[in-house]
């Protein structure tokens, strides 16, 4: 009798336990959640260097000019801008509505706090060395600031979408604030960051329409995966292979990331020393099997060091420049002295599937051409020191992430650059990118660009494999998402259709 | 008393060792600390600026004693990656490990003690098969994997149960416990399984003993002589596995915090190896020490209590 009352209640408990939970999607259209893979570097944004980060921090932080979805520049903080004809005179005429989240009023004079830290004209914080060539900052009035550059430049204007910081607030690493469209709430660390809109918001235009958004930090993509269809985030950053999974019942977006993803060959160790093995394998690699194997087939073929989506500077003659042809690449393996084959080694991040099983793809179209390949897998601050710092190793397969500013992609092969890890030297390359750095005519610095990705190509300088696709799974009531090559959620410009 | 003082000196001796190999092992491990945390997009400048916060200039054996000195005064030091105090990021994630684990073990219990009766009683007849076969699968899921299927059947299909967004119990009390509820399912289930086989290997040893013969030659029923006489005698070596289980709990979280995004010890772990957060590792590693030892010492205890005939040596 005791042992089927027991039973009763049990069973009335659970039944009560379930229907207590079991409720329907609760539709909150002031909410939106999404997910990011990783903790943001840093919360300051003249410290923060990650994208993902600055995907989520740029809707807090404004900067006198902001990168719209296909990469142009267009005044924020600044409602106008005159250049002078030289291009060394910048004067910003800043809008008086601005707002910063702890309530001042943005003026000047906080204009010329953020440049003149950022040129370290007060000496007490490292500069960037993006901003070594201001000469001097000066307000002419409360709303109008003039920079004078040291020599004329025209890639200058975009390193102008950098945040303006309030003038001495110093929480920014703990509790940023800015004057963008929404204001920061809270970080948990490993768990979420908390933004909420920010009604003083001076942009009519952008004004979010969306009051809260939640951003979670997923580090396993089957959970984050798994949240999306249980309706716990709205809009998930997924791989290519899930989204594919996912098509039926979410919207995708799909595009290029403006990443170049390839096997990056010491151009300073044997073999990779001799220019005809670096073409070799050029020629050897099979881009299509890495992008459909590795990217689900969302991924753009590279045969250079530039994404074809920055149109307007990348040069389409080099498109399937290297043609795959197993027979001249054995036949330059002879030339190079290694007709009887040779090894190599690929050093990859393990934390990065996705170039792990790249490398693995290499490994096995090389042994057709006799090639042994070594792959180590290394955990990813090993590889950090390892090969991108102290240069140590053969040859690697990694993801260097977009930049808006061509200079910032290709001055990597400079002779001089710090990071130039690839050990790439080439005098006529490094003039071209001084001289294009310099130029202050547009269809000039074009041209130089593309002659500068040629000369890679020609060279050889590494395999380029793909720019892969950063896919999203979202609501299909989820309207105004649009992917940001410069990097960013822009959680204003999205709406739920009612 | 002199049980006590032997105790703590060789937990002393453990701690401290323990901090030292991390320390040392840290030290030759490649990766430079600021660039792990800015990744390869960082520019020079960056990541002097925050190179100039980690005091790294300084050599490694002067660093380890000043530190022992800070722990010594209470002090913890500050985090790299997230430039907070230590000793806050440790109290925040372990009310969630700490609730997990009291969730898992509650749970564990709850489904062993009933599971492993039932199998004591049926150990004569047919179904004792099947239920051990069920038991030793329990064993053999390794936690990730059941966490993996709990989610697909209870927040895929059924959404009757989050898989992200733990909510603290003072926030939201309903909302903490389903938050919690799966995550600690998926280590008890495993963790009940060997508690049960134990049960059972253990009773049926006692059962061969010599006083249940007697037992039942003066007459007691074999209800009595199951659940007074020998279960108290079969739990003994049971307790030293529930003592293991809760080594395995802790290890079984970091996983399990990880596939269920719980900000708990489990992650910070993770976090601050990948991210090379020397600080907060070095206090990670203090506090787990210090719970197994503290684990041990009462599981030492407690075998007393249940067995007055034991003496602590």
């Amino acid at each position: 009798m005791r042992r089927k009352l027991f039973i009763c209640l049990l069973l009335i408990v659970s039944l009560v336990f379930f229907i207590g939970c079991k409720k329907e999607r609760a539709v909150d259209n002031d909410i939106i959640r999404i997910n990011i893979a990783s903790e943001p570097d840093s919360l300051d944004p003249w410290l923060s260097a990650a994208v993902d980060t600055k995907a989520i921090f740029n809707n807090v932080f404004e900067g006198l000019m902001k990168f719209d979805s296909t990469g142009n520049l267009y005044p924020a903080i600044a409602k106008n801008l005159i250049v002078n004809k030289k291009q060394d005179v910048f004067t910003f005429e800043i809008r008086d509505n601005i707002y910063f989240h702890n309530g001042d009023h943005l003026t000047s004079d906080d204009v010329l706090y953020t440049y003149e830290n950022l040129a370290n004209m007060s000496g007490d914080i490292a500069a960037s060395a993006r901003y070594s060539s201001i000469k001097s900052v000066k307000a002419i009035d409360k709303y109008t600031v003039e920079i004078l550059l040291d020599h004329p430049s025209s890639a200058f204007l975009s390193t102008t979408t950098i945040a303006v910081l309030p003038r001495g607030y110093e929480n920014q690493a703990t509790k940023p604030i800015g004057c963008g469209p929404y204001k920061f709430v809270e970080y948990k660390p490993s768990q979420k960051i908390v933004l909420e809109r920010f009604e003083d918001y001076y942009n009519k235009d952008n004004f979010p329409k969306i009051k809260t958004a939640e951003v979670y930090i997923i580090s396993d993509e089957a959970s984050a995966v798994s949240a999306l269809k249980s309706y716990q985030l709205d809009l998930a950053l997924v791989s290519s292979e899930n989204a594919a999974l996912l098509e039926d019942e979410f919207k995708i977006d799909s595009s290029p990331m403006n990443m170049v993803v390839l096997w990056a060959l010491n151009n300073d160790v044997p073999p990779f020393d001799n220019e005809k093995v670096r073409l070799a394998f050029n020629l050897m690699v099979n881009r299509d099997d890495i992008i459909n194997g590795v990217f689900g087939g969302y991924a753009t073929k590279l045969h250079t060091n530039f994404s074809p989506i920055m149109s307007h500077y990348y040069n389409e003659e080099l498109d399937g420049y290297f043609e795959r042809n197993l027979e001249k690449a054995k036949q330059l393996l002879k030339e190079a002295g290694y007709e009887n084959g040779l090894e190599i080694d690929i050093t990859v991040p393990s934390n990065y599937y996705q170039h792990v099983n790249s490398a693995q793809i290499i490994a096995s179209e090389a042994a057709k051409l006799n090639v042994k390949v070594n792959i180590i897998n290394v955990e990813w601050g090993t590889w950090l020191e390892k090969v991108y710092t102290n240069r140590d190793y053969q040859s690697t397969v990694i993801g260097l992430a977009g930049k808006i500013d061509p200079n910032d992609i290709l001055s990597r092969y400079e002779t001089s650059y710090k990071r130039n890890f690839i050990n790439y030297s080439n005098i006529e390359y490094d003039r071209v990118i001084a001289a294009a750095a310099k130029s202050i005519d547009d269809s000039e610095r074009v041209e130089l660009y593309k002659k500068a990705q040629r000369i890679l190509s020609e060279t050889s300088a590494s395999v380029w494999l793909c720019d892969p696709n950063n896919t999203t799974a979202m609501r299909k009531d989820l309207v105004g998402y649009k992917y940001y090559p410069a990097g960013l959620i822009d959680f204003a410009a999205m709406s739920y259709e009612k | 008393m002199r049980y006590f003082s032997k105790k703590l000196l060789g937990a002393l001796i453990t701690l401290f060792f323990a901090s030292i190999i991390t320390f040392y092992i840290f030290n030759i491990l490649p990766g430079d600390p600021a660039q792990v945390i800015l990744g390869i997009d960082a520019s020079e400048e960056q990541l002097m600026q925050l190179r100039d916060t980690m005091n790294l200039d300084s050599s490694a054996v002067y660093r380890y004693i000043s530190w022992v000195g800070d722990i010594v005064s209470g002090d913890l030091g500050i985090s790299y990656k997230y430039q907070t105090q230590v000793s806050t990021l440790i109290a925040d994630s372990i009310k969630v490990t700490l609730q997990l684990s009291v969730f898992s073990l509650i749970l564990t219990l709850l489904i062993a003690i009933p599971f492993g009766l039932l199998l004591v009683s049926k150990r004569k007849k047919k179904s004792f098969i099947p239920l051990s076969i069920l038991s030793q699968l329990g064993m053999s899921i390794p936690s990730f994997c059941l966490a993996i299927f709990l989610i697909a059947i209870f927040t895929v299909k059924l959404r009757i149960l989050p898989s992200i967004g733990y909510v603290s119990f003072f926030d939201n009390p309903w909302l903490n416990i389903k938050s919690l509820l799966l995550p600690s399912l998926s280590i008890a289930i495993g963790a009940s399984s060997i508690v049960v086989r134990y049960l059972n290997t253990s009773v049926q040893q006692q059962l061969k003993k010599d006083y249940v013969r007697t037992a039942y030659s003066i007459g007691l029923s074999e209800r009595v002589v199951l659940y007074h006489q020998v279960l108290r005698n079969a739990l003994i070596p049971v307790i030293t596995i529930v003592g293991l289980i809760i080594a395995d709990i802790l290890g079984g979280s970091i996983i399990v915090e990880n596939v269920f995004s719980l900000p708990g010890i489990g992650k910070l772990i993770t976090s601050s190896i990948t991210s090379r957060d020397l600080p907060l590792i070095q206090a990670l590693v203090l506090y787990l020490s210090l719970i197994v030892v503290c684990v041990n010492f009462l599981i030492d205890i407690l075998y007393k209590v249940i067995d007055p005939r034991i003496r602590i040596k």
